[in-house]
């Protein structure tokens, strides 16, 4: 009988062996409850003061340490800055800019973007992006082009 | 709802108690990206507000009768609005779209000023 993850809101996983379809789930847990790890990317899963990708170190900001979105782990991070797939700046309504990554990670079936200060020394933060994926998916680049300055794309590496 | 707002890189970050399971960007305005409780559905959980200045301290997105912030726009279709507590999704659908996939366009936050009552610098 195959085990799965429940994902429980109090920062913990546990591990429990049931029938995944049709069956009321066994009563008697063969799991055992541990903190979440950051593989996992859950909430209650903190990031490192610094991560280092592509040969720079940055500090990651207050929130993405203390809070980050579910499925954001600094193995991910790491991979969206290393091998983004579309790499632009976004100006926000109050005029502030970041450059943004956006790539597709291992184990997740949407796009990652992580946003980084303009002088390349702060990780802002980083989440799913389902809309970037729908856009990219249909091959609306419009989209992306109407959102970020100074777009660049590359072929998944 | 928590609210927090860091400082340093000018993010609004708003979480529940419900665990988000992906995120979507505001139509037109991707640094605003809305937490949903699940990968195809529409409650919004969670915000992360890139360029927060614009909204805190309170100003223009800020109804002060109403007691609400909107963070980007509403919709008058009733059928494409979704509440989860003081969250209120504003969404629209995608005509090109076969499956009429539908994109977020707003936000709203009842009883801001309680939701923001933590955050330094808030005015008014």
């Amino acid at each position: 009988m195959p085990q799965i993850r429940v994902w429980e809101n109090d920062g913990f996983v546990k591990w429990e062996t049931r029938q995944i379809l049709g069956v009321p789930r066994i009563p008697h847990l063969q799991g055992y409850k541990r903190p979440l790890m950051a593989e996992f990317g859950m909430a209650g899963s903190r990031l490192p003061q610094t991560i280092t990708a592509g040969g720079k170190t940055r500090l990651v900001s207050q929130h993405l340490q203390n809070d980050p979105h579910p499925g954001i782990t600094t193995e991910r991070i790491e991979r969206v800055i290393e091998h983004w797939i579309i790499r632009g700046i976004r100006t926000e309504r109050d005029g502030s800019q970041s450059r943004c990554y956006i790539a597709f990670v291992p184990g997740l079936d949407e796009m990652v973007r992580v946003a980084v200060s303009m002088d390349d020394e702060v990780i802002i933060t980083g989440f799913r992006d389902r809309t970037a994926t729908r856009h990219w998916n249909t091959g609306n680049r419009g989209y992306f082009v109407r959102n970020y300055q100074n777009l660049e794309e590359r072929n998944a590496g | 709802m928590l609210v927090s707002y860091d400082q340093q890189v000018n993010v609004l970050r708003i979480s529940t108690d419900t665990p988000a399971a992906t995120a979507a960007s505001l139509l037109d305005d991707p640094g605003i990206a809305v937490e949903l409780a699940t990968a195809d559905g529409h409650d919004i959980v969670g915000l992360i507000v890139m360029g927060a200045s614009a909204y805190v301290p309170f100003g223009e997105a800020y109804n002060a009768e109403t007691d609400t912030l909107l963070i980007g726009r509403k919709t008058g279709d009733p059928k494409l609005t979704i509440e989860n507590g003081d969250i209120v999704g504003y969404w629209k659908v995608d005509e090109d779209d076969p499956d009429g996939f539908r994109d977020p366009i707003g936000i709203a936050i009842k009883h801001a000023s309680k939701h923001f009552a933590g955050i330094s610098g808030l005015a008014k």
